[in-house]
């Protein structure tokens, strides 16, 4: 995943830069899933 | 930062910046690239919501000081990115100039807009630009001309990424009085429909396309007038968001998902947000802040390069938003590197076998070591087409007929009874590696061979002519859908379209039938069981653009 991989084009689509989406799948990381 | 936007609202920026030229622009991004620091463009701040605990990194404010205007002869004009849009509008009609009118009552600058590829009216700024001067993130200038960027509602695709410094317009000659005349008839219009004098970040909402305008929709909803905290829809124009005096970003953002909420109940669509978030704010913000990333990336599989790219660029990210990252390459001996590196949280950039398949998670796991990404099951569920498939057609996704080969059924075999054309796929590569669409006969064994090289197991299934759409998912969020439009000959997906520049087409809105784009994305979106991060993939079959009827084959998804 990169800048321009689909997931941050769909990010960017809806008003999360690249930096923010990374933070928050790291902000989603856990155990026990 | 609620200074610096229209709504009001923002905590601080760790660095504040107003460059006076293009030079100092150019020189800001080379030293905070070299010193490793996010950077953020800054215009009139009226699309934008930033976080009640602030952004790190620097904001470049450019209205303060890029503010020059120049007309040549010819009906050309050249405005500097921080240029305010009325202002612009005016400047044009006293120069008779006609073409800005319908900009003059948006609250922007004109480097936002052209981010953004703002307009009003029927007119967007894209109509009118010639050309746009970008500053990379080295600090380089680079002029691209407006065929070159690809303008659509509200988006515009830039072939080099960075601030926007300076732009080319042109404009028809005209008569000033009638510019003038026009630009007083839109704003009288525009007050009497949308919140004027009040603090609000404009849209909401962007207009979902083909369908009815956002502001009806939350209107139908009774969104008009619905409050959280100080957060409030204009009882003018139910899109509109305004803050009353105190509202912060979580009551904005709490406001926003009521609202998307009860307008994907009533008509099943998810409305896609105008305004842009700086912050992270829709996530607990920074909980990993101060600790220090492992970014695993490389590998042992196939897909190798492909996680260096990316666990290279999430690594960036995180650089620039400030967190302590150590880059561990997953071969060798990784455990004593982990060890080593006395890793808080593990950021998984792996692709491919033992890093999406549920064993680098299992690992972490017993090392509780919190890790990014789906659990052990969906991991090793997703990374098997075969054990996936069985998965999304139990939930009732349709799905292509197939027939699956291992053991000695590979030895030496026969094509199935649903016949040709056919796709063959090793069961768990991702990429599209080893992945081949097989016409006839002539094609059969080597196909077969080739996916036998990756795996002792190879899904093979009926072909299904039609459109290739991907759902994003993050932390359960289901984002806008892309349509994926291959150049190359066979129209396949394949690695090199993937991961080749100028080889795919992406596009995003889909244009499509509302009622099939809706199954599609309900299908992908919401009926595969809950999942963290995904990239879910499946085709729209029997359509035209227009759409006459849909299936699903899920091609690959990773929950």
């Amino acid at each position: 995943m990169t800048e321009t991989s689909l997931l941050p084009k769909a990010a960017r689509f809806d008003g999360v830069s690249f930096e923010d989406l990374v933070e928050e799948i790291l902000d989603d990381a856990g155990l026990t899933k | 930062m609620r200074e610096f936007t229209t709504v009001g609202i923002g905590g601080a920026a760790e660095r504040l910046v107003f460059p006076r030229s293009v030079r100092e622009i150019q020189e800001i991004l080379a030293s905070e690239r070299a010193a490793n620091r996010e950077v953020r463009a800054l215009g009139g701040g009226s699309n934008l919501l930033v976080s009640d605990g602030g952004v790190r990194g620097t904001v470049v404010c450019l209205k303060k000081n890029m503010g020059k205007v120049l007309f040549a002869s010819g009906g050309t004009a050249v405005a500097d990115a921080g240029v305010m849009l009325p202002r612009f509008a005016v400047l044009c009609a006293l120069s008779a100039l006609s073409g800005a009118e319908e900009l003059g009552g948006i609250p922007g600058t004109v480097g936002g807009a052209l981010t953004m590829n703002a307009g009003a009216y029927g007119r967007a700024i894209g109509d009118i630009v010639e050309w746009v001067e970008i500053v990379d993130p080295e600090g380089t200038l680079h002029r691209v001309a407006a065929r070159d960027i690809r303008f659509s509602y509200r988006t515009a695709e830039y072939p080099v990424g960075g601030i926007i410094a300076r732009a080319g317009f042109r404009l028809r000659p005209g008569h000033s009085d009638d510019a003038f005349s026009r630009m007083k008839t839109l704003n009288e219009r525009r007050r009497a429909s949308q919140p004027w004098g009040e603090r609000t970040f404009g849209s909401t909402f962007r207009n979902p396309p083909g369908l009815e305008r956002a502001a009806v929709l939350l209107e139908r909803v009774g969104m008009k007038g619905a409050r959280e905290g100080d957060a409030m829809f204009s009882e003018k124009h139910a899109n509109f968001m305004i803050n009353r005096g105190r509202a912060g970003a979580s009551d904005i953002l709490r406001l926003i998902a009521r609202g998307r909420e009860a307008v994907r109940k009533l008509a099943d669509i998810t409305l896609a947000t105008e305004v842009k978030m700086w912050g992270s704010p829709m996530s607990e913000k920074g909980r990993f802040r101060g600790k220090t990333v492992g970014v695993f990336l490389g590998g042992e599989s196939s897909e190798r390069e492909v996680s260096l790219r990316t666990g290279g660029a999430a690594a960036s990210a995180l650089r620039r938003k400030g967190y302590p990252v150590v880059e561990i390459d997953i071969r060798g001996d990784w455990l004593s590197a982990i060890r080593k590196a006395e890793i808080d949280v593990a950021f998984i950039a792996l692709h491919g076998r033992l890093g999406e398949d549920g064993c680098i998670q299992g690992a972490l796991e017993l090392a509780r070591v919190p890790y990014t990404g789906s659990g052990v099951a969906a991991s090793a569920v997703s990374m098997s087409k075969v054990l996936a498939k069985r998965v999304v057609a139990a939930v009732g996704v349709p799905c292509a007929p197939d027939t699956v080969f291992e053991g000695e059924a590979l030895a030496a075999p026969a094509p199935p009874a649903f016949g040709f054309p056919l796709v063959v796929k090793p069961d768990r590569e991702g990429s599209t590696v080893g992945v081949s669409v097989v016409r006839d006969l002539g094609g059969w064994a080597g196909a077969m061979a080739e996916a036998g090289r990756y795996d002792t197991r190879v899904l093979v299934e009926a072909y299904v002519p039609g459109r290739e759409i991907t759902v994003g998912i993050v932390n359960g969020r289901v984002l806008p859908a892309i349509e994926i439009v291959p150049k190359s000959a066979s129209g396949l997906y394949d690695y090199h379209s993937k991961y080749t520049v100028g080889q795919t087409e992406y596009v995003i809105p889909v244009p499509m039938d509302r009622d099939i784009l809706l199954r599609a994305r309900s299908s992908l979106g919401r009926r595969l069981p809950p999942s963290r991060c995904a990239a879910r993939q499946g085709w729209i079959t029997g359509s035209t653009r227009q759409g006459t009827s849909s299936s699903w084959r899920r091609t690959r998804s990773r929950e």
